[in-house]
Order: C-alpha cells, then sequence, then structure tokens
C-alpha cells in the first residue's frame, strides 16, 4: 500500500516534469517543435541563447512551478495545525496581508529591492495571520466560520489594498499583481531567494511531518507522546506563513492553489504529513504551471492574469467545501 | 456655487498661481511649450544607442503610433488591447498591416519578441516593469504615455521624432499641427463658446470620470482658450465623478465619450439632478468619439477634438 502511494508522489512528479517540459513547446510565439529542439541543442552546445525559450519561457515555468509548490506547502502546513480543512494561505489572510504590506512598500519605497519586498510580505503575511489567530482564540469559530472570519479579514486588507491603490495610482500591472496575481513580467531574477527558501523551509517542514501526525491525534496525546506542542505549532505555522508570502511576493495573491492542492493530496494519500506535504506542493505546482501556461496562450497575444484562472477553478471547489462541512463543529 | 467656481477661476487666472491655470495662460502659445533641440537631445543622452533608420518599430501605447507617424514612420507592430478598432482611423489607414503586441497594461512579450523590432517606444509609466526584457528585444525609448497632457504629448513626439533621426519631418508636423489649432482657437474665440465652461468625461457601466484641467483633453481644451468648470481640480487627472459632483461642476457644456452601450449617465437621466444641469436644459450634453478623446493622444486627436468643438459652438 504504501509503495502504492509513493507511486502517487512519483507519479505527480513525473507529470510535472513532463508538463514543465511541454510548456517549452507552447506559447504565443509559433516556433515549431523541431525549432525548439534545435534552441535547446544550440544553447547547450554553444550557449546561444534564444530570447523567447531562454529569458521568457523557460523561468516563468520554474516560478509557476516553485510558487505553486510554496503555495500548496503552506496550505497543507496551515490545514494540519489548525486542523481544520477549509484553512489555507489565502483564506486565513496571509496573502492579503502579504499583498498589502508589499503594496505599500512599493508606493513608499519604489527602488526597494525583491529580499525588502520579501521580508515586507513576510511580515505583512504574519501581521495578518496573527489577527485571524487572535480572533479565533477568542471567539473559538467552527471550521466554516473560521474561514469566513478569514475572508472578511482577507477582503480587508484587500480593500486596504485598493484603498492605497486608489490614492496612488501606480502601474496597473502591479495593481493587477495584488489584486488578482499573475507571472507577466516576471523572470529569473525572482527565482533564487523563492526557490532557496522554498528547498530550506520544505525540508524543514518535512522533518516535522510525523510529529505533525502526532498532533493530529489531538494536542493531550501529542503532549503524552512527549512532543512539544506550541513550539511544533509555531515552527510549522511560521514556515507555512513565510513561504506563501515570499510566493505572494513574487507573482501577487494568487487564490485557491493552498485550499486546492492540500485537499487533493489528502484525498490521494489521507493522513500521513510526510506524503501530504511533498504531493501538496507537487500538486500545487501543476495547477500554477497550468493555469499559467493558459493564461499566457489562450487569448494570445492577450494574456490574462493567472490568478483569474485559479480563481475560476477554485472559487466553486470552495464552494463545494463549504457546502459539505456546513454545520461542522 | 458655480459663481463660486468663476470667481475661484478668476482669482487663480489673476494670480498666475496654479500649475494649470499658468498653462491655460500660456496656452496663446502652445510653441511656448516645445522643448528646444538641446532639451530633447537631453532628454536621449544615449542616442547612438538607437538604430540610425528604424525599420521596425513597436508602439507600446497609441500615442507612440501617431508620434511615429508624425515622424514619418510606421510601427509594424502595435499594443491595440487585442482590438483593431481602438486605433482611429488615421492611423489604422496609415499604418496598414501590423502585429498586435497584446494589450497595453500587460504587452506579450512573445509577440514582441517575434515582432522582431528595432526599435521599442514604451511607457515609462506602464512598461519600466519589463524594461530588461525589452532591452534583450531590441532599444527602446521609455517616454511618458499615461496620463499625459497636450504639451507632454508634443514634447513626447519631439522625442519621439529625434530618435526616429526624423527631427525635421517632426518639426514640420508639429507646425503644420500648431498652425491648425490657432486656426482652430481663433474660430472658437468668435464664437458663444468662449465665455462658456466646456468640460469632456468618460462615461462606463461602472461610472464616470471627468478629465480635469491636468488631463489630455482638458489641457486641449484649454490650449484652444475655452475654461473649464473645475479650473482648481488639478490633484488627478481622471476624476472618478458622481452624479452631485457633476452638479457641483455644471459645466454649460458635457462633451461624453462612450466606453459602453448601456452607461451611468442612461441611469441618470430619469433623476432630477441631471435635469438640472445646465448642460441638459440648453441641449448641452454631446457624445464624442472616446478614441479621439481619452484613447489615442496625437496631434491628429487633437485637431479632431478641435474640429468636434468647432462644430458644436455653431449650434
Amino acid at each position: 500500500m504504501t509503495i502504492f502511494i509513493r507511486h502517487r508522489i512519483i507519479t505527480a512528479l513525473t507529470l510535472l516534469l513532463v508538463l514543465m517540459f511541454a510548456s517549452i513547446f507552447v506559447g504565443t510565439s509559433d516556433i515549431s517543435i523541431g525549432k525548439t529542439w534545435q534552441t535547446i541543442y544550440a544553447y547547450f552546445h554553444t550557449g546561444t541563447q534564444d530570447f523567447i525559450l531562454w529569458q521568457h519561457r523557460i523561468p516563468r515555468i520554474i516560478l509557476a512551478a516553485v510558487a505553486g509548490a510554496a503555495l500548496g506547502l503552506s496550505g497543507a502546513l496551515v490545514q494540519g495545525i489548525i486542523r481544520n480543512p477549509l484553512a489555507s494561505p489565502d483564506l486565513m489572510g496571509i496573502s492579503a496581508g502579504a499583498g498589502l504590506c508589499a503594496t505599500a512598500l512599493i508606493i513608499f519605497l519604489p527602488a526597494a529591492s525583491l529580499w525588502l519586498l520579501a521580508a515586507a510580505s513576510a511580515i505583512g503575511g504574519i501581521l495578518a495571520f496573527t489577527i485571524i489567530l487572535a480572533l479565533a482564540a477568542w471567539a473559538k469559530p467552527t471550521p466554516a466560520r473560521l474561514a469566513l472570519v478569514g475572508i472578511a479579514v482577507s477582503a480587508f486588507l484587500s480593500s486596504c489594498t485598493n484603498f492605497l491603490l486608489v490614492m496612488y495610482p501606480l502601474d496597473i500591472n502591479v495593481a493587477m499583481l495584488w489584486l488578482t496575481g499573475s507571472l507577466w513580467g516576471r523572470g529569473w531574477q525572482h527565482i533564487p531567494l523563492l526557490l532557496s527558501t522554498f528547498i530550506i523551509l520544505f525540508f524543514i517542514a518535512y522533518y516535522l511531518a510525523w510529529r505533525l501526525d502526532v498532533l493530529g491525534l489531538g494536542d493531550d496525546v501529542a503532549a503524552h507522546l512527549g512532543i512539544r506542542v506550541t513550539p511544533l505549532r509555531l515552527t510549522a505555522l511560521l514556515i507555512a506563513v513565510i513561504i506563501a508570502s515570499l510566493a505572494v511576493s513574487v507573482v501577487g495573491t494568487i487564490s485557491f492553489i493552498g485550499l486546492l492542492a492540500p485537499h487533493m493530496a489528502r484525498l490521494l494519500c489521507g493522513h500521513k504529513h510526510r506524503l501530504i506535504l511533498p504531493l501538496a506542493a507537487l500538486i500545487g505546482a501543476l495547477v500554477l504551471l497550468v493555469a499559467d501556461t493558459t493564461a499566457r496562450t489562450l487569448f494570445a497575444p492577450i494574456e490574462l492574469p493567472a490568478g483569474v484562472l485559479t480563481a475560476v477553478i477554485g472559487g466553486p471547489y470552495f464552494i463545494y467545501l463549504l457546502s459539505r462541512y456546513r454545520g461542522w463543529t | 456655487m458655480n459663481r463660486f467656481f468663476l470667481i475661484c477661476a478668476a482669482a487663480l487666472t489673476a494670480s498666475g498661481f496654479a500649475h494649470a491655470q499658468d498653462k491655460a495662460q500660456d496656452s496663446n502659445d502652445t510653441a511656448a511649450h516645445l522643448l528646444s533641440a538641446e532639451e530633447i537631445a537631453a532628454f536621449v543622452p544615449n542616442i547612438d544607442d538607437y538604430p540610425a533608420d528604424p525599420q521596425r518599430i513597436a508602439a507600446m501605447e497609441f500615442s507612440f503610433v501617431g508620434g511615429a507617424l508624425a515622424a514619418g514612420k510606421r510601427p509594424t507592430a502595435i499594443s491595440d488591447d487585442g482590438n483593431p478598432e481602438k486605433l482611429i482611423p488615421e492611423f489604422r489607414d496609415a499604418v496598414g498591416e501590423y502585429t498586435s503586441l497584446g494589450s497595453r497594461y500587460q504587452p506579450n512579450i512573445e509577440s514582441i519578441a517575434d515582432a522582431k523590432p528595432d526599435l521599442i517606444i514604451a511607457d515609462k509609466d506602464r512598461h519600466t516593469v519589463i524594461k530588461d526584457d525589452l532591452e534583450k528585444i531590441a532599444p527602446t525609448l521609455f517616454v511618458k504615455s499615461r496620463g499625459e497632457d497636450y504639451y507632454e504629448n508634443l514634447q513626447a513626439a519631439q522625442v519621439i521624432g529625434h530618435v526616429l533621426h526624423q527631427d525635421d519631418t517632426m518639426s514640420k508636423s508639429i507646425e503644420d499641427h500648431l498652425q491648425k489649432m490657432r486656426d482652430a482657437r481663433d474660430a472658437l474665440q468668435g464664437s458663444k463658446m468662449a465665455d462658456e465652461t466646456v468640460q469632456f468625461a468618460v462615461i462606463t457601466d461602472k461610472g464616470m470620470w471627468m478629465h480635469g484641467p491636468t488631463s489630455y483633453a482638458g489641457t486641449v481644451i484649454s490650449s484652444l482658450g475655452l475654461k473649464s468648470p473645475i479650473p482648481e481640480q488639478t490633484e488627478e487627472a481622471y476624476i472618478p465623478t458622481s452624479l452631485e459632483q457633476l452638479l457641483a461642476a455644471d459645466p454649460d457644456w458635457l462633451l461624453v465619450g462612450r466606453y459602453n452601450d448601456h452607461t451611468v449617465l442612461e441611469d441618470w437621466k430619469d433623476s432630477p439632478l441631471y435635469q438640472n444641469l445646465k448642460a441638459v436644459k440648453n441641449d448641452h450634453v454631446v457624445e464624442v468619439d472616446s478614441s479621439y478623446w481619452s484613447l489615442s493622444r496625437s496631434m491628429p486627436s487633437a485637431e479632431r477634438m478641435a474640429q468636434d468643438l468647432i462644430a458644436h459652438s455653431q449650434e
């Protein structure tokens, strides 16, 4: 059985790599498959870089996969810790908080570096999440209610972002980025920070995986089994918030991936975090990759923001979940 | 209220305080706003980076299409929001076949690379975020387009003419244009409209935006010696406007550019407030073509706007 489940991870990874590779051949520009091969071959043999492939498609494909994986991992951690199937970085205000701080930084410090932007996003994410956790600690809501609290706080933070954008009219692209989520105009320079952070945090999370399983049995049981519950919670949540905020600082507030990916992972492989974490990351990567590839080719030469497509898929799924968990206590 | 505005306007004009009023005052002579040869050269210190005779120009905004055409060059690729209808007929006829680069907000980078331009003209405001990509494709000139006023548009045209190495052609185009505008101004000064206030606004299904004294339409109107009902509103170019705000401005002439079939104007028409507008009472609410009045900031558009105003001033 375990071998079979492990195969699912291998299947997902293979599928992701195949799709990433296939996406190289898809785009507005009509480059034949033979020509694409030639340019890839030429790069490895002579180092010549074809602009469209090497400066546009390939970095965007890698970025979609990494950002999607970051959101999927974040969602899996948040759901595991809060033990609420409706929790996710975008429903818990993390994305909106990160987006608000990023927008404020861009307005008041236009020359801010990517590092600073990432740091501001992380602070915003942490603040927003803290507000929601505090509200939850005070009101002890049911899962569906907590999701609603999260949506309300997110909506409030998004409207603050909107207000900033109205008061200080920025470029429409920037507005689109923070309110919808888009990979337009993103490239190689955005990858190293996000990728390296993701790899480090993924391994830390993976190291904590079995403890998260035990935590699923209840706080008391976990404590009796020698797990320090509060530090574990805080560490896992911090990882979730930081990685989601970093993704948001690069690709904006892309919705629903953090909700959808861990859910599908749970459907596919039950409750072992050792499997859920990598699978949720892989599914997140797959979803954003497909969304962005579709966004940049569907109505070519017009590009859609990738966040529009994830919302089209994720919105109905979220409503279905809400209806399923009605009356959960 | 209106009298208050007029007094304000008179005071501002008299003191020459407000920037927009300054422009309106100087507007007897639009030529005074043009850049000198030295200023143009200073704007493009790296002129040698651009090709001497570009053949494949990518224009990332409609105003740049106007700039290139005025310099006697036809752009081969244009960000037209995927809709050729958005180009004014003057541009469409002059440009002929071209490649669409997608939307002006998020131009398609692959299309731009595919078009193999030897020069890209991009909006300083909107496209700086993809500066690196653009410069890898071709030498790129960044000039202001979004939110520019009439004078800035002429200055941008001068810079574009310089980068295209067509300074003389551009000077001649601008000279011809200024002559047409002077004639239009004289015609308007002899009409009743000279003593009235004129306001252009865009109407969509989401709302109305008045184009204020600092906008392109606003500065074209003031350069023709006509008055704005809201001369003090120089904060933003495009002012989101409720029916109450429209009533406060209460222009003698309301020119509207329609973006949708059904707009807020249709919703307002049943309101008694709307019926109180001077422009409504005098039947001075006029629909004009928004592709000239707001989308394509360019010399042909300004000339068309002047002709529209003259036509209505003689009603």
